[in-house]
């Protein structure tokens, strides 16, 4: 079970457009995931395996900065599943 | 709640003339404060966002959707769209620059997923932004919405 948080500053509009299409692509890949919504501050303490956020993000995200996925188009489903495909490779989360 | 009992037809305008990004915020907020969705002070809200944290609300090409949180004076969920006569850019670079704006208020975290679903399958299409660009009246906006839910 992996766990995501979609982050953007206000962990309301465009975090949540991010945590639908995370979600489809996690199911696409046929991985078990648990996505969450959050803003910059609410994350702090919490247990997670991702982050994938906007780069405008980079500098107050900077201390999770090897868990960061960065995406420049939140409706690109096809896009958001090879990136993060390509990072649980790095991670070694999936083979 | 389904995507267009967010976007009502008294909250799409299209072909609206506005001079930069901070204008077409407004414009699509203004919708908002006239349908009493939002206080007028959402709308400085909208602009102060992206003042601070840049130009993000272009989740795609062509296409940016303000929002703040609802403390900042949401009356009711809602979400307006306009379509530009002449794009503006945001200082996106990668999704400069934008010919439509929609402004999401949001009253909790529950109530607008299922909508905002809905249109993140509706923009999961290439052309759907294009095609609002394109369009001549509230009920072609609509109907490009219908096509693609």
């Amino acid at each position: 079970m992996i766990k995501i948080f979609t982050v953007c500053p206000q962990g309301l509009g465009s975090s949540l457009i991010a945590k639908i299409n995370v979600q489809k692509a996690l199911e696409k890949m046929g991985i078990e995931g648990e996505v969450e919504t959050a803003g910059v501050t609410s994350i702090t303490g919490q247990k997670f395996d991702l982050i994938v956020t906007v780069p405008e993000m980079q500098d107050s995200l900077e201390r999770y900065k090897d868990k960061l996925v960065f995406v420049t188009n939140f409706f690109k489903r096809d896009e958001i599943a090879d990136t993060l495909e390509k990072k649980f490779r790095e991670m070694g989360l999936i083979e | 709640m389904l995507l267009t009992e967010l976007l009502r037809p008294n909250l799409i305008a299209v072909n609206v003339h506005v001079k930069d990004w901070e204008e077409a915020v407004r414009e699509a907020g203004r919708l908002l404060v006239e349908d009493e969705a939002v206080e007028p002070r959402f709308v400085d809200a909208m602009i102060e966002v992206v003042k601070e944290f840049g130009p993000y609300i272009v989740l795609a090409p062509g296409f940016a959707m303000p929002h703040a949180k609802a403390e900042a004076g949401c009356l009711k969920s809602s979400l307006s769209l306009i379509t530009l006569a002449e794009p503006v850019n945001f200082g996106n670079p990668e999704n400069d620059p934008v010919h439509v704006v929609a402004a999401l208020t949001a009253k909790d975290h529950g109530s607008h997923i299922e909508a905002l679903s809905q249109l993140a399958d509706v923009l999961a299409n290439d052309s759907v932004v294009g095609e609002w660009a394109a369009a001549k009246s509230v009920d072609e906006i609509l109907e490009i919405v219908e096509k693609y839910s």
